[in-house]
């Protein structure tokens, strides 16, 4: 008889299903923080995902080194923004207030710069098509990130 | 946070969303393991964990520039 096999797609649909329930939990209102660590910390590892990609597509010869170069450089730009924006969301120890969100709101600002450049300087400027839609796809993380704070 | 967002630009770089086997993938996948964690960890916790991926990328990027900028001055 032959082994049953689970369709690819059932797979998926569940890995989905145990994402979402485990990484969508209802936020602690005691903890209005936890909110802005998690989007600053993806931010973070969102940057780490994509030198680590960067790395790998240009060993392989996916990337030019003067491509690679390009996308060096922004992301230096955008993690130093992200890096001051993490220093000033640490340094918070209550819910911010109106001027707090406006220093914030500021610093955010120099976030969502900092990854557009990374975007139209660094990553739309990649030749190999599948390179480019790869690395794009980190870039929607970083963005879906910048928006938890869009109610600032 | 827009995680069905994330979760969705992530997953076509794994082998069971339609791409390949490989270090994208593994990358892919490691930033959702690390979205999961979250979970089981306090704000000061991730606060924390941030900060060291913020050094660990600086020094990642730097260590780039200064190999590009030597094969192109």
């Amino acid at each position: 008889m032959k082994p049953r096999r689970i369709p690819k797609l059932h797979i998926l649909g569940l890995v989905v299903f145990s994402l979402l329930l485990t990484a969508c939990p209802q936020e602690n209102p005691n903890d209005p923080l936890r909110k802005y660590a998690k989007a600053v910390d993806n931010m973070a590892g969102a940057i780490n995902s994509m030198i680590r990609a960067k790395r790998s597509l240009a060993s392989d010869g996916r990337i030019t080194p003067a491509e690679d170069l390009t996308l060096t450089k922004a992301l230096l730009v955008a993690n130093e923004a992200v890096s001051v924006f993490h220093k000033r969301v640490k340094s918070l120890t209550a819910a911010p207030d109106a001027s707090t969100k406006a220093e914030l709101i500021s610093l955010l600002n120099n976030v969502t710069t900092a990854v557009d450049d990374l975007n139209n300087q660094g990553v739309i400027g990649v030749g190999n098509a599948e390179s480019k839609q790869k690395l794009a796809r980190f870039i929607a993380t970083l963005k879906a990130a910048i928006t938890v704070f869009s109610g600032l | 946070m827009d995680w069905l967002t994330i979760i969705t630009n992530l997953l076509p770089l794994l082998p069971g969303g339609g791409g390949q086997a490989g270090a994208l993938a593994q990358i892919a996948a490691d930033l959702i393991q690390r979205i999961k964690s979250q979970s089981g960890m306090t704000t000061e916790q991730i606060l924390d964990r941030a900060g060291v991926t913020l050094d660990d990328n600086k020094r990642m990027l730097l260590e780039d520039l200064e190999r590009l900028q030597g094969a192109n001055p």
